[in-house]
């Protein structure tokens, strides 16, 4: 069934096309691959399908429902979360704190409950507390919940992000750049994590990575951009010996690369 | 309502009796009544600008929803015979539905923005506020000329109804209400939009209505510190609330810190209390206190409530630990015997003594140089390493001599102050013995301010 269908899409920064007519399509539990040189509006794809840009012509319709013109947090309430190419948590926040924020939606006490702790106050505190500490387990974090987030090293702070993005319950999951400033153990590391948590919380995921050995071993569709512009589409043994991609992305050296 | 007003009666009962000995105590050592309640009315300012800027919000419009709350307040007291807490409550409501509408269009803005459309706010509610009663009169008619706000001469003969227990009773309200929302979604979500607003909307917070929120909350809190301040002071006029007291609330936040909201209320009754100290200083009192805002800004980032963090005093190991202990006993030693508050009011301008400006003087050139040599990274036995170790216990060694005179000379109200003060630096001087480990370069920053917000 289709998660996500994206029609037409372009975005202008000012003259520059940084979208042009892009189209994907995704089906529930896929896991899909964008690919492409730096520039080529990776990102600017993601910002346009969590509200961050306004885009400029086409359509992206989650569910059927079209999100542009939807506000970033009301395009999150319908299901879709994403992690950052640079890590963005919360700083000055514990790790437990970083994941409760993301519950936020899953509250509906009111300030008057607050200042008296009176009904739903405490139950939900309770619940999303329980839930966060539950998350945090389930990724091996809890030991960390109560330090402040800075002090995590760069891996777990990544994982922390991914768990946060997570929290807020999305359908689908937006990895921009997951495997960013890992070691190639980490990275295979990283495979199986990716296809765990798409099993276990039953995700449709949709990830950018530069790093091809990570693409091709998981993805099980690959799109190829290039100057905002769909150059390749297919399963990545067919991305791989397209004659277009290679010249484009991979340049010459492509069989030793890959 | 007849319940409400027996809670509120007996709460501040119980108040008084524990205020009582406490106001005696302080107007001991200098700090009257009148002062003690600008300080609490400081500290419920220090709450209202905490809230804005907590959730990134750089805003200079407090002082105007200040002025909203003062005169709504007062002229409801004053020509409507309103009770004084139903007074404070209209005035502080009509401060924040003013919000509603000011901060939908204005919250859009960012960083300097911002504060530059809030301090055009500011001076919009003080000009209004000025011609109100023309302004009145021509709108509705010259039949009843209107005569409220009197113009820039102001409102006198304010009836003198804020008490102190009033005061307590009202920041003890709104600080258990900030430790609350501290702790709920709503705290949680201010926190994340001040750090990452990006980031906080892909996660579902909705940012403009959080920031709208902590908007119309600060101009509430605003607006009732209005009502008490007008009520404490028997006059008001515009020009109480312009741009000079925007930008003294915005001080409280730096001088206070922001990593807690204890910070502004800490640093709004500092700055209250440091001028009344110094107060023999006649017209210096301002340059004093603007140094102490820049020597805190240099060297405290993270402002005074960092000071109370104990994560600050763990970092950065004993050699920081030690100046810290250093420098905060120095401080002590050094405004209890350069700075007499003994003979406050009576002798009017005290001069400083020569030798007390040469022993200030000398105090700053070693401190300067000790800070310089521990910023800059030196090879081990480097050229800074042993002099500097030697003009740092020299440094220790004076203000051991003026604490030790102090102790002496000043026995009966310096006492305490230079004996704590005597007690850190020679702890100072334990921790970082042996010497030549003083010329350690300083660890990078602990505990600096964060910045505001991320732009996109």
């Amino acid at each position: 069934m289709t998660l996500l269908h994206i029609n037409r899409l372009s975005h202008y920064f000012g003259g520059l096309k940084a979208v042009d007519t892009f189209n994907l399509t995704l089906n529930e539990g896929e896991l899909i691959g964008l690919i492409g040189p730096n520039g080529a509006g990776k990102t600017t794809v993601f910002n346009l399908i969590t509200g961050a840009y306004q885009a400029s012509e086409g359509q992206i319709l989650f569910r059927g429902e079209e999100l542009i013109g939807k506000s970033p947090h009301a395009i999150n309430r319908l299901g879709i979360s994403r992690t950052f190419q640079t890590i963005r948590l919360w700083n000055m926040m514990s790790v437990l704190d970083n994941v409760k924020v993301a519950h936020h939606n899953m509250i509906s006490y009111n300030l008057a409950e607050v200042f008296l702790h009176l009904g739903r106050y405490r139950r939900q505190e309770q619940e999303i507390e329980a839930h966060a500490m539950d998350l945090l387990r389930l990724f091996k974090l809890e030991r960390y919940a109560r330090e402040p987030v800075k002090n995590l090293p760069y891996g777990e702070q990544r994982r922390v992000e991914i768990v946060r993005a997570l929290a807020s319950r999305p359908k689908l999951l937006l990895l921009d750049e997951p495997a960013a400033g890992m070691n190639p153990y980490e990275i295979s590391a990283l495979l199986d994590f990716i296809q765990w948590i798409r099993d276990e919380f039953s995700l449709t995921i949709c990830l950018i990575e530069h790093q091809m050995r990570l693409v091709m071993n998981i993805c099980e569709r690959i799109t190829v951009l290039d100057f905002g512009a769909t150059i390749a589409e297919g399963t990545p043994a067919e991305v791989r010996n397209n004659p277009q991609v290679i010249e484009a992305y991979l340049g010459e050296q492509t069989e030793e690369i890959l | 309502m007849d319940i409400l007003n027996a809670i509120v009666g007996l709460l501040l009962e119980i108040i008084n009796t524990v205020l009582q000995p406490i106001l005696e105590q302080l107007a001991v050592i200098g700090f009257r009544e009148s002062v003690v309640q600008f300080m609490l009315i400081n500290a419920v300012l220090g709450l209202s600008i905490y809230l804005t800027l907590n959730t990134g919000l750089l805003s200079l419009a407090n002082a105007g929803f200040m002025a909203i709350g003062a005169y709504v307040s007062v002229v409801l007291t004053m020509e409507g015979d309103l009770s004084f807490g139903l007074a404070l409550i209209c005035g502080a409501l009509a401060a924040g539905l003013v919000a509603i509408p000011i901060g939908l269009p204005v919250l859009r803005l960012r960083n300097i923005y911002l504060a530059i459309a809030t301090i055009g706010f500011g001076e919009i509610v003080r000009i209004v506020i000025l011609n109100f009663d023309g302004l009145a009169t021509s709108l509705l008619g010259p039949d009843e000329p209107y005569d409220f706000t009197h113009g820039a001469r102001g409102i006198n003969r304010i009836p003198k109804l804020t008490e102190t227990a009033h005061l307590v009773l009202i920041l003890l309200l709104l600080a258990f209400f900030m430790y609350r929302l501290n702790r709920s979604r709503m705290g949680r979500a201010m926190a994340a939009v001040r750090q990452d607003e990006k980031v906080a909307a892909t996660l579902g917070i909705d940012v403009v209505y959080y920031k709208n929120l902590a908007f119309i909350l600060g101009a509430i809190v605003a607006g009732t510190a209005g009502g008490l301040s007008g009520h404490a002071t028997r006059v008001i006029t515009p020009g109480d609330f312009g741009f000079g007291r925007a930008v003294d609330i915005l001080a409280f936040a730096v001088l206070g810190g922001l990593s807690h909201w204890s910070g502004p209320v800490l640093g709004g009754m500092a700055l209250k209390a440091i001028p009344e100290r110094l107060r023999y200083l006649a017209e210096y009192t301002g340059a004093l206190t603007g140094a102490i805002l820049l020597l805190i800004i240099v060297y405290l980032p993270g402002g005074l409530i960092s000071l109370l963090r104990p994560s600050y005093w763990r970092e950065g190991g004993r050699f920081d630990l030690a100046k810290r202990l250093a420098s905060v006993g120095m401080a002590l030693v050094a405004l209890v015997n350069i700075l007499p508050y003994r003979d406050l009011g009576r002798s009017g301008g005290q001069v400083l003594s020569y030798e007390l400006w040469g022993l200030i003087g000398l105090a700053a050139i070693l401190a300067a140089l000790y800070w310089i040599s521990s910023r800059q990274p030196q090879p081990q036995g480097g050229y800074f390493a042993l002099p500097l170790s030697v003009l740092a216990g020299a440094l220790v060694v004076v203000l051991l001599v003026i604490g030790i005179f102090g102790l002496i000379t000043d026995l009966s109200d310096g006492y305490y102050a230079n004996l704590i003060g005597l007690v850190l630096v020679g702890i100072a001087g334990l921790i970082t013995y042996p010497p030549e480990a003083v010329g350690t370069p300083d660890r990078p920053g602990s505990g600096a301010g964060e910045p505001l917000s991320r732009g996109v």
